[in-house]
């Protein structure tokens, strides 16, 4: 009797152990909280929590919606990863750009970048060509209402086997109008462990 | 060998275990009621995170506000995690660029404020989701 109980004791931890070992590839929810934090990169998650947050303050300051001109224009200024992680820092500011579309209160230029290059040549192409050919383009262009920059940081330390770093989302909003920034907001993700994880 | 499968069974269990709380608004709710219904299928997230107050406004004119207060019953520090998603009138879902599931701690005894806002103005109906991060294979 006692073997057959040990046998099953037995091969209900060895399938266990099993299934809990072995994990096929899947896809999951890139929102979801299957998602792997690391304790040593920026993860998608953290650009989502970032981006979230961000924009939840900057909606919160109503600085878009006591723009004069409605809808607000947008432009993208310069975008720092002071980070020892290499991204594209697209990663956090295209989910910001999103959501701010998605109030409805600011349109982002295209046409206008930082240090005079455009992000979409064609779009830039087409509106001075539509511009010239309606005698417009002596006329002064509707210019960027605010501009965003934005400087990602990181702070790291350790106590023993234990690393823990922070990343720091630091954004700032100007208004073109005075050159003084009108809104600005910060957001740090810290992240504690030995190693990398499945889950939050 | 008894205790090793019992620590394996219960962790077992507790992973199967983790579903999610949802809080959703009454539009009607009569006076003097919480102006919000709890569904609980989780009732040890529940003790952890329970919604003892939501409040709504409106910021930039049009975009729907919402702020919730969860109190943990716990004599222990808990961890979860909360998602708002947001409907229209029509009770359609709106998906918001950087919506994504959060993680909040929570000391014992203690009140926490979370809060969401609507990602569009047509978004006027809202959902709250919680989740337990405390579990063995999910912490």
């Amino acid at each position: 009797m006692s073997s057959i109980r040990n046998t099953f004791v037995l091969t209900s931890v060895a399938t266990f152990a099993l299934c809990a070992a072995c994990t096929p590839a899947r896809r999951i929810d890139s929102r979801g909280n299957e998602v792997i934090t690391s304790t040593n990169k920026v993860d998608i998650q953290d650009f989502n929590l970032a981006a979230d947050k961000l924009v939840q303050s900057m909606t919160v300051s109503g600085v878009f919606a006591k723009s004069p001109n409605q809808p607000a224009i947008l432009g993208i200024s310069r975008i720092t990863n002071d980070t020892s992680d290499q991204f594209d820092t697209d990663e956090l500011i295209k989910k910001i750009r999103i959501a701010l579309l998605q109030t409805g209160k600011v349109q982002i230029s295209t046409t206008e970048g930082l240090g005079g290059k455009p992000e979409d040549p064609m779009a830039k192409g087409t509106k001075d060509m539509r511009e010239f050919q309606s005698g417009k383009s002596n006329e002064m262009p509707r210019m960027t209402d605010f501009t965003l920059t934005a400087k990602i940081l990181e702070n790291s330390v350790s106590a023993g086997d234990t690393k823990q770093t922070s990343f720091i989302f630091q954004m700032s909003l100007t208004d073109t109008n005075t050159g003084n920034a009108v809104w600005e907001g910060e957001e740090t993700v810290t992240k504690q462990g030995q190693k990398n994880a499945i889950g939050f | 060998m008894p205790r090793l499968f019992q620590i394996a069974s219960l962790t077992f269990a507790l992973s199967a275990c983790n579903t999610m709380n949802t809080v959703v608004p009454i539009s009607n709710a009569a006076p003097g009621t919480p102006g919000f219904k709890q569904v609980i299928t989780n009732s040890w997230l529940n003790s952890k995170s329970n919604v003892t107050d939501v409040k709504e406004d409106v910021v930039n004119g049009d975009q729907k506000r919402v702020q919730l207060s969860l109190y943990s019953d716990q004599a222990t520090p808990q961890s979860i995690s909360y998602r708002f998603e947001w409907f229209d009138a029509n009770g359609m879902r709106i998906t918001g660029a950087a919506q994504a599931w959060q993680t909040q701690r929570i000391m014992p005894r203690e009140t926490i404020i979370i809060t969401g806002i609507g990602p569009t103005p047509t978004a006027t109906q809202w959902q709250l989701q919680l989740l337990d991060t405390n579990l063995p294979l999910t912490q």
